[in-house]
């Protein structure tokens, strides 16, 4: 189940905000090795500052097993202002109608769970909560900046990426930027990847952030 | 509500609110006696400059035509919300952005080539682009230009001498 949090209410959720930063540590930092800021046991960055949308991931008894972060691309984000390289000729993502999704991560433990040809639940529960959300707010596309481990993961789970410029060294990693469809199609064929068979978004939080 | 907004990310319907708590009807109750429709959308809206805004929409639709409305609407709604916004900044910031210098390549030639009369698919395969590549840098465009369609677009663009009249 995916519990929608807003940043501004992070002091309302402080068990799943924390145990959230603490994934991220875990798999940006310790293992995948990346640059990214540490604070303690957590990562996080200026991007949290701006009250971006957090996807939680939770299980049985509210574990959380993974997150992602969405911010609307007509304000910062990381494609933008973080990997602008990513992109060719200047190009600069800026639509009311595309966000970026960023920080995807998942409980290591978890990770590796997968029946059969299915897709990782929790994967697959955050790629479908981006679409969802994606409906609700009237979204055309998502876009993200990724690493070729994800790119497999994403073809696994049949979500087709538009690649936007050509991928390209970011330090020891190759990053690629690409557009996700907002759409009912995208939203079917990561359910049945993912083996889900109803919405994930938690009732409350929509209803929570009024978004009814 | 405004914090809410002010905050969030997500589309605001008015009428998640709680109902049953007497502030809130007082409020809308009064609020209906001045004209204020039964159903309302409240969009956020985050800027250029990491600014935060709001653009709010009224209907007197029964429930379920202003459910179907909000979903077939909201991507338009999007658009007219942030053009609104982007509009509201130029009238008081008085500022006129240098409109050639925010448009990339690639914009640029989307333009071009709908100032010529080419459809998205021909554009598309004039650039070898796809064609939602092609609709998402004219939407960029467009949003850059701080107009509210495309025809618009082009024609600011070809105003300001950013791509040649055809």
């Amino acid at each position: 189940m995916i519990r929608l949090i807003s940043g501004s209410h992070r002091a309302d959720f402080p068990r799943e905000i924390a145990a959230m930063h603490e994934i991220r540590k875990r798999t940006f930092h310790d293992r995948l090795g990346w640059q990214v800021k540490t604070l303690r046991s957590w990562e996080i960055d200026e991007f949290d500052a701006l009250n971006p949308l957090y996807l939680i991931s939770t299980g049985p008894n509210d574990v959380v097993n993974g997150s992602l972060r969405l911010l609307p691309t007509t304000g910062p984000n990381m494609l933008a202002d973080v990997f602008p390289e990513l992109l060719p000729d200047g190009l600069r993502i800026e639509s009311a109608t595309v966000w970026e999704s960023s920080r995807f991560s998942v409980r290591q433990e978890i990770a590796a769970e997968r029946s059969e040809n299915l897709l990782n639940r929790t994967t697959g529960e955050l790629l479908s909560g981006i679409v969802e959300v994606g409906l609700i707010a009237g979204l055309t596309e998502v876009v993200s900046v990724y690493d070729a481990m994800f790119a497999r993961i994403l073809k696994r789970a049949n979500c087709a990426a538009e690649l936007i410029g050509k991928p390209r060294r970011l330090g020891d990693v190759m990053g690629y930027a690409a557009l996700f469809e907002i759409s009912e199609r995208m939203l079917e064929n990561l359910r049945k990847a993912a083996g889900i068979t109803e919405p994930v978004l938690e009732q409350k939080s929509i209803e929570r952030l009024a978004a009814a | 509500m405004v914090r809410l907004g002010l905050t969030g990310l997500l589309p605001i319907d008015w009428a998640s609110f709680d109902y049953s708590n007497p502030k809130i009807r007082r409020i809308f109750g009064e609020a209906g006696e001045f004209g204020l429709g039964r159903q309302g959308l409240t969009i956020p809206i985050r800027g250029r400059g990491a600014e935060v805004a709001l653009f709010s929409v009224n209907s007197d639709l029964p429930d379920k035509e202003w459910a179907d409305l909000k979903k077939e609407q909201m991507r338009d709604l999007q658009l007219l919300a942030h053009y609104f916004h982007q509009m509201v900044i130029r009238v008081e910031g008085g500022q006129i952005p240098h409109y050639e210098a925010l448009l990339s390549r690639r914009e640029k030639e989307c333009l071009q080539w709908a100032a010529a009369g080419k459809t998205i698919w021909e554009t598309s395969q004039i650039l070898k682009l796809s064609e939602r590549a092609v609709r998402l840098y004219l939407d960029i465009a467009r949003h850059k230009l701080d107009c509210l369609n495309k025809t618009q677009a082009v024609a600011k663009a070809v105003a300001l001498g950013i791509v040649e009249s055809v």
